[in-house]
């Protein structure tokens, strides 16, 4: 049964399901970890660890809640010799993340001018539902954003090179082949660069209220009473047409080669197959475009608050993702091993010194971005090295849901949800009324005490805290 | 449940639990559910129909491709659901194949209340469940 290793971490030992080759490690207080025995997230550790090839254990964050497959907030690095990888251990929005983008305003330049901001943020950001995306790629076209990324961006003007250098990967994983994209995957997503989509991404103007480390702060540019927007968004359709085209492959290769499985959504393939190196491929095109993607939201929102602030000066602080598998280099067993880290509702929390970090951080660590629901805080943090001794260089990705979308639908209307976060001093405007009231702030964990785990684990450092003043949504 | 589908809970995404007389007719109630999910299904006219033929290795995972091709028409054609009807299902050599048709019409913004992107369809909990008079679909949805 689940074991207390201390007061943030608990382990569930193989004994705890059949077939368990790795212990299951869960980062939670007391609380969080109560509630995550009330779905199956703790089963859907232990299936993870029932695969093959996985080395050390198999990870949940404080954020952790019932996924399909592995559950989210789940990390797991798989052996790339032995090892496999799983689509659903990604994720179907693939390489969705965040990125923080910093302003020179205070939170007086830009309060009387909020609802003008929102509005003209609302009209310049497409959600991508109804083809109202600006971008409309030829099939070459795309493909050229599959294959460059962040670099298509700012050669065709939606950024600058200083951009480049503060994302994940420099905003372009090189081993991205187009023609292992189906051909549906590409149809979905030429209309759709450039649009947030709905579920619970959004963009947030917010103000940075407290700071916890001044010298990263100073480092990653943030300042008390500091104007910064936060962007939330994905792959789009393009992501969630390559998982389900590699789901249906996984499965396919599964079921030819007799192997079974706890969950057919853990669907995976040997690393060094062919069907899992086109994944890979197909996946690293889903994570350009998505890199592509958030750019082209960052230009239309230095568009908007040139327009209406008086300065496009918003700098990139930095840009992760949170579904994605990564080759790196990690100590298992104290020797030094390149693996395949999935994280799937988790993000990369690299610490000080680490070649993969932008230099300007390299004595910091890099930043580690937390959004919370909407009405509730967001937290930049840093990466340190404790987490790459024991969580893969990992760390949560924000609150985690507490409720199902049908409770917090119930439970709530569109106008009561604004009213309320008009209460706490944000003003929020969506396309959805769905968009609010499945969103809105009481489905989620409590952001602070996910952030707390983390923090006194060790495994990610708080530096400041954001307050939310408004938000688009899809 | 009524005649149509049931909503599911599920801690993050949304899930749906259909049943029809037979295999056909639980699939067409999965997909008004689905589709539901998406935008108000009254507000959806019938104007176009698209021809829709899969196969697949299983049942299961034929259900599963046949409602993805519904998030796929609305992603690549703008194109809403309001029925679906399945002509045919059968086994071939080591494959499932299905035929029938969607019907609905272009998305409008302005004309259709739109709720929520869905992303894609899981295994998840996946559960196909034939008897001899009735037919249960459950599956649950990424949102």
């Amino acid at each position: 049964m689940l074991e207390k290793i201390d007061n943030f971490k608990f382990k569930i030992p193989k004994s705890f399901k059949s077939g368990m080759k790795l212990d299951g490690i869960i980062y939670a207080d007391e609380s969080l970890i109560q509630n995550m025995q009330k779905d199956q997230t703790l089963d859907q550790v232990a299936n993870v660890a029932t695969l093959p090839g996985f080395l050390s254990y198999s990870l949940a964050m404080p954020d952790a809640h019932q996924g399909y497959g592995f559950c989210i907030g789940g990390v797991a690095a798989a052996d790339i010799e032995n090892g496999v990888v799983s689509a659903g251990g990604v994720g179907f929005d693939i390489n969705c993340g965040v990125r923080l983008l910093s302003s020179p305003f205070e939170e007086k330049d830009v309060k009387p001018k909020i609802q003008t901001l929102i509005d003209e943020l609302f009209k310049n950001i497409p959600t991508g539902t109804g083809k109202d995306g600006k971008i409309k790629l030829s099939k070459t076209e795309l493909e050229d954003v599959l294959h460059n990324g962040v670099k298509w961006a700012i050669r065709n003007n939606f950024g600058t090179d200083r951009d480049e250098e503060f994302i994940e990967d420099n905003g372009l994983l090189n081993y991205a082949k187009s023609s292992v994209v189906s051909e549906k995957a590409i149809i979905r997503g030429k209309d759709q660069l450039g649009t947030l989509g709905s579920g619970n991404h959004f963009l947030e103007i917010q103000v940075v209220d407290k700071i916890y480390d001044e010298e990263a702060a100073k480092a990653f540019g943030l300042f008390l009473g500091q104007i910064t927007v936060l962007i939330h968004s994905g792959s789009r359709g393009l992501g969630h047409q390559v998982c389900t085209d590699y789901l249906e492959i996984m499965d396919r290769y599964i079921k030819n080669n007799k192997i079974n499985l706890i969950d057919r959504q853990l669907a995976c393939v040997p690393i060094n197959s062919l069907e899992g190196q086109n994944y890979l491929s197909a996946m690293a095109a889903s994570a350009n475009f998505a890199f592509a993607n958030r750019q082209c939201i960052t230009h239309w929102t230095r568009e908007v608050f040139g327009r209406i602030i008086g300065s496009k000066e918003l700098k990139l602080v930095y840009d992760l993702g949170h579904n994605i598998a990564k080759f790196e280099e990690h100590i298992i067993n104290t020797k030094l091993r390149k693996v395949l880290v999935h994280r799937k509702g988790a993000t990369r929390a690299f610490g000080r010194g680490n070649k993969n970090i932008p230099s300007a951080y390299i004595e910091i660590g890099q930043p580690v971005l937390i959004p919370g629901s909407m009405g509730t805080h967001s937290y930049v943090l840093k990466g340190t090295e404790k987490a790459m001794l024991e969580s893969f260089g990992s760390s949560c990705h924000g609150a985690g849901r507490a409720k199902s979308r049908t409770k917090a639908k119930s439970e709530t209307t569109a106008t009561e949800v604004l009213n309320e976060l008009k209460k706490y001093g944000v003003l929020a405007k969506a396309q959805s009324k769905d968009g609010l009231t499945e969103e809105n702030p009481s489905a989620y964990k409590n952001v602070d005490s996910v952030v707390e785990v983390v923090h006194n684990a060790g495994i990610a450092l708080k530096v400041c805290r954001l307050k939310p003043i408004g938000v688009i949504k899809g | 449940m009524n005649n149509h589908y049931e909503i599911l809970e599920h801690p993050s995404d949304i899930g749906i639990l259909a049943e029809g007389k037979n295999l056909n007719e639980a699939i067409e109630k999965a997909s008004l559910g689905l589709s539901s999910l998406i935008v108000d299904n009254n507000s959806i006219d019938i104007k176009e129909q698209k021809q829709v033929e899969l196969s697949a290795i299983d049942k299961e995972s034929l259900i599963i491709k046949w409602l993805n091709e519904i998030l796929f028409y609305f992603d690549s054609e703008n194109f809403i659901c309001k029925n679906t009807k399945v002509n045919k299902i059968e086994k071939f050599e080591n494959n499932y194949y299905i035929f029938g048709y969607f019907e609905g019409e272009k998305f409008s913004i302005e004309k259709h209340k739109f709720k929520i992107h869905v992303k894609a369809v899981t295994y998840h909990q996946f559960c196909l469940k034939e008897t001899e008079n009735s037919v249960i679909i459950k599956v649950f949805f990424d949102i």
